[in-house]
């Protein structure tokens, strides 16, 4: 039985919507027998070699609402019920994205002040923040619901399947990307193991020529931890390139990427800009003294913009994950 | 009979087929194994349409129960999630049987 772009992606969205309200424990569990259970029900009944988005619309419609198909999940009396989750969801979204907003703007001051150390009780302070927050958050919905009369859902609650938008997933890069930037991580992990002592710069001071490592102590001591990031990247992009489409793995892979770039530049702006690169031996010669301090600002200007660069893009990405799964049906 | 009370007795009988349920759904899974919707066909051939909702959550829960225990079949075309009655369903089972036909029992001596 084949499938239609929409006519899938309609399904996907529906599967969605019900995952959001089933329990969290075991929801990837029920969604992926719903979802075995549905594609027989739709094969049985349909006698056309492909499902169109009108079928699909027609048959979801018989099938019932997302929420109506969730409530049978439910227990009676859970810690936040289903009609309050949807709130509480939201409520929990925002005010986490504002402490961490705040958090990341505590932690650029701290950077800024070459306040290294305070980065830790930094993220204490975030854990114990967000620890709090959830808790009060439970106890005033656990609270609501037991005093305000909730909102249930009528076993004829309106549903209509066509106003559910297709689900649209992140389209995977091209293989040429991906093997680009295989052959770029490749060629960045032999010039920092193998050719890493020729990075140098030219000291001239007598028509001699004497070569100074650019990279500086801290620098060194850190590519290990590169190589093995760039490496992993290497995994990532070569996997995506065969599979050519996203599933949870290769998301939750990504966001660990992006999360080790975040640390690997925190961890460069741990310190003085000479301790990563030799910009004290470049402000020794007279050609680039004046230029040496400029570059000192440079590189942490650099550094701090891909930091937040960085930092949106996790954002985005627990974003995406949060609103649109990675595909999962087996058709 | 009108509206309202056709209304009453669909509710009634809906309450009578819910308490019956859990037997019909055991009883099909006593030999043979059945995934969520063939068990659906099984019990609709048999006369007993149930509303896969209901269905689906009930075999969760007896499987939580321990009354079901359950296994992915992932060679067929599609990964398929199959139930059965465990041994300790299978004893309930028996005993909810002879319940079952003890109370049909007394009901027909009440209704004839």
């Amino acid at each position: 039985m084949n499938y239609t772009d929409d006519a899938r992606n309609m399904l996907e969205r529906y599967l969605w919507e019900v995952e959001k309200l089933l329990p969290l424990m075991k929801r990837r569990d029920l969604i992926r027998e719903m979802t075995s259970n549905l594609l027989d029900m739709l094969e049985s009944r349909s006698s056309s070699e492909e499902i169109t988005k009108e079928q699909m619309t027609e048959f979801l419609q018989e099938h019932g609402s997302p929420r109506q198909i969730a409530r049978a999940y439910h227990r009676p009396e859970p810690l936040i019920s289903q009609e309050f989750f949807p709130l509480f969801k939201l409520i929990l979204t925002i005010t986490t994205a504002v402490l961490g907003g705040l958090f990341l703007f505590r932690l650029l001051i701290s950077i800024f002040q070459g306040e290294g150390t305070a980065i830790l009780p930094l993220v204490g302070e975030l854990f114990s923040g967000l620890t709090s927050l959830l808790g009060a958050l439970v106890i005033t919905f656990y609270l609501l619901q037991r005093f305000i009369p909730s909102w249930k859902i009528a076993d004829d609650e309106p549903w209509d399947a066509a106003s559910l938008e297709p689900l649209e997933h992140r389209k995977p890069p091209k293989r040429i990307e991906s093997i680009l930037s295989i052959l770029l991580s490749a060629v960045f992990i032999l010039i920092l193991t193998l050719f890493r002592h020729r990075l140098t710069f030219c000291i001239d001071p007598s028509g001699l020529c004497l070569r100074v490592p650019v990279l500086g102590p801290g620098f060194l001591a850190l590519i290990p931890l590169i190589v093995i990031r760039l490496a992993a990247g290497m995994v990532h992009s070569l996997i995506l390139a065969v599979k050519a489409r996203w599933s949870e793995p290769l998301r939750i892979g990504e966001l660990a990427l992006t999360f080790t770039d975040i640390g690997i530049i925190i961890l460069l702006l741990q310190g003085p800009p000479d301790k990563f690169f030799r910009f004290d031996l470049m402000e020794e010669l007279e050609q680039f003294a004046s230029v040496a301090p400029i570059l000192r600002w440079v590189y942490t200007g650099i550094l701090l913009l891909i930091l937040v660069l960085t930092s949106l893009e996790v954002i985005s990405s627990i974003r995406q994950m949060i609103s649109r799964p990675a595909n999962r049906l087996p058709v | 009979m009108n509206q309202d009370e056709q209304m009453l007795l669909d509710r009634l009988v809906q309450e009578l087929k819910r308490g019956n349920l859990t037997v019909a759904v055991m009883s099909r899974l006593t030999e043979e194994e059945h995934y969520g919707y063939s068990l659906l066909q099984e019990l609709s051939v048999r006369g007993l349409d149930i509303n896969q909702d209901t269905l689906y959550p009930m075999l969760r829960r007896l499987e939580e129960q321990n009354l079901l225990e359950s296994r992915w079949d992932v060679d067929s075309s599609r990964p398929r999630r199959y139930y059965r009655l465990s041994s300790s369903g299978k004893e309930i089972f028996q005993a909810l049987v002879d319940a079952w036909l003890s109370m049909e029992d007394i009901i027909r001596s009440m209704i004839r």
